[in-house]
């Protein structure tokens, strides 16, 4: 297995697409991060040194959640779209095997990624604060417990992209039901008096994790538990679809 | 013995019979050329042989087990098929080093067979700038990395040069000569005439000859044949029909005995006193026989 799992890796990083979505994640939780420091204290935005802007600047590394889905998605998909899932076949007729390898890679390289982004986000997080002379004592138990719910989350979001990849494999259809579903759909819900249904879906059980301040969400453990829930059904019930289908 | 035994093997999709009942063996040591017509279930069945593709009923066995219950199969089989392709920003080497990773042998072993395939030079070329010839050699590349005895090629020849398709026959040649074994789909009959010692022919999915390669080329209907230029064809035709030789027309100006010697035929021309201007011995070629096999009325 850790052969297949170095020949996954070696897969992500040997095309530009893999380290590109990753640069571009890391890109998107800068300019958040910019962004809140930025609006600290104008309008409605709250000021640095309060726990609502310290817990905003820390959770701009949740803004990489959807790409870290599209990098699980696309480590299938391409494969599916190039006809290099062939080759793999063939080396490894157990698909299951593939599946679980490419899982773990993905989830190595995302482990890897949100390190390097946590640490970075805290660290400008903290220069932040002590060049506004604020105690770094404001970031409480609550906003480290938001921030770990965030990276969990972006985690679970990787393993999320998987399962889609492997469930959908037309990589159009595979990046669009799941990102029209996340981006758009989801968020009505509560428009339409469905709060009690949004809570249960992915997006709700992301802002459960990460502590959001919304009404009716679920409890951070429960979030969590659903959105691995998610994550384990579509990994489950793709593999299952990869190992049965035939590949024409 | 038998590298690869097919039997029976069925497979529908929806509505659609691709292979029906299929059952034909492979000898080791052989070159095999698996003939059909577009959409006789040739691609289905190599893709079966090798797990891609599951049967509906019959199996495929490559040295007695099925492909995926072999524990190292790409040691066992190397294939180049239809359909399996490359990612177009990975560069040769780089395609090859993944796949050295999968199957587990040495980064070594992907220099040597770009140097087998004459992609050395190419090696750290993105796929995408690389002709059908190029790829078809990086597939072969592909299918032989982890020195399998069998091999299973999809239409190999397809984009090659001619330079490289003597190439590659001479590559396949060697490989049967150290007991390896081949089976390859083509269209391209004077090439398997060439490079085949036995050949599987399949039609709607069904097998409608399997047999040696100089067996098949002579034996059909007719053996050989004598073709006959003459100004008086239906002269001809009654003279031959009078000695019990089939005969029939072939354009306007000429017949063809079948069955036939030169000798036998030239003694009824001269019996009959006919003007001849041209009589030549013939044979079927491969070519013919195989479309006689495979063509719509059959």
């Amino acid at each position: 297995m850790t052969r297949l799992i170095r020949t996954e890796l070696l897969k992500l990083a040997t095309v530009r697409t893999f380290p590109g979505i990753l640069l571009g994640a890391l890109a998107l939780i800068l300019v958040r991060f910019a962004m809140v420091v930025i609006s600290a204290g104008k309008a409605e935005a709250s000021p640095l040194g309060t726990a609502s802007s310290t817990r905003d600047l820390l959770m701009a590394v949740g803004s990489s959640a959807i790409l870290l889905m599209v990098f699980g998605i696309l480590s299938v998909t391409a494969e599916v779209r190039h006809g290099t899932i062939g080759w793999a076949f063939l080396a490894v007729p157990i698909r299951w095997k593939v599946l679980a390898a490419k899982l773990a890679a993905v989830m190595i390289a995302s482990v890897g990624f949100l390190a390097v982004t946590g640490v970075t986000v805290v660290g400008l997080a903290a220069w932040v604060l002590a060049r506004e002379g604020i105690s770094s004592s404001v970031i409480s138990r609550e906003v480290t417990a938001a921030f770990g719910g965030a990276i969990v989350g972006s985690l679970l979001y990787a393993a999320l992209g998987v399962g889609f990849g492997a469930l959908i494999r037309h990589q159009v259809a595979a990046l669009m039901i799941p990102l029209g579903w996340l981006l758009v759909v989801e968020n009505m819900l509560p428009n339409f008096g469905l709060t009690w249904l949004y809570v249960w879906m992915p997006g709700g059980a992301t802002a459960a994790l990460a502590r959001a301040d919304l009404p009716g969400l679920l409890s951070t453990w429960v979030g969590g538990l659903v959105l691995f829930g998610y994550a384990a059904i579509a990994v489950v019930i793709g593999g299952s679809m990869l190992s049965a289908n035939d590949l024409t | 013995m038998a590298a690869i035994e097919v039997r029976q093997l069925t497979k529908t999709f929806g509505s659609v019979v691709a292979v029906d009942g299929l059952s034909f063996e492979v000898t080791e040591g052989s070159i095999t050329g698996f003939v059909g017509p577009n959409g006789s279930g040739k691609t289905t069945t190599l893709r079966a042989i090798v797990g891609l593709v599951f049967p509906d009923a019959g199996e495929a066995l490559v040295n007695g087990l099925p492909y995926p219950q072999m524990p190292k199969p790409s040691s066992e089989v190397g294939a180049l098929l239809e359909g399996n392709d490359f990612h177009p920003g990975r560069s040769a080497r780089r395609h090859l080093r993944v796949l050295a990773s999968a199957v587990g042998v040495p980064r070594k072993r992907v220099d040597e067979v770009l140097d087998l395939v004459g992609l050395t030079e190419h090696a750290e070329r993105r796929v995408k700038g690389f002709s059908l010839g190029m790829r078809q050699r990086l597939g072969l590349a592909g299918a032989l990395l982890a020195q399998p005895k069998t091999l299973i090629l999809d239409e190999p020849a397809n984009g090659l040069d001619p330079d490289g398709i003597r190439w590659l026959r001479n590559l396949l040649r060697e490989h049967a000569a150290r007991g390896g074994t081949v089976l390859l789909s083509s269209h391209v009959i004077a090439e398997l005439a060439l490079s085949a010692d036995h050949l599987v022919v399949i039609k709607q999915g069904r097998l409608v000859a399997q047999g040696a390669v100089a067996e098949l080329a002579g034996g059909t209907d007719h053996r050989q044949f004598v073709r006959v230029r003459t100004p008086a064809p239906e002269l001809l035709l009654e003279a031959l029909a009078a000695a019990g030789i089939p005969a029939k027309t072939d354009g306007e100006n000429e017949v063809v005995a079948l069955d036939a010697s030169p000798e036998q035929v030239g003694q009824v021309v001269s019996r009959s006193g006919i003007v001849v201007y041209e009589m030549q011995m013939d044979r079927p070629r491969l070519e013919d026989v195989i479309l006689e096999l495979t063509k719509e009325s059959n």
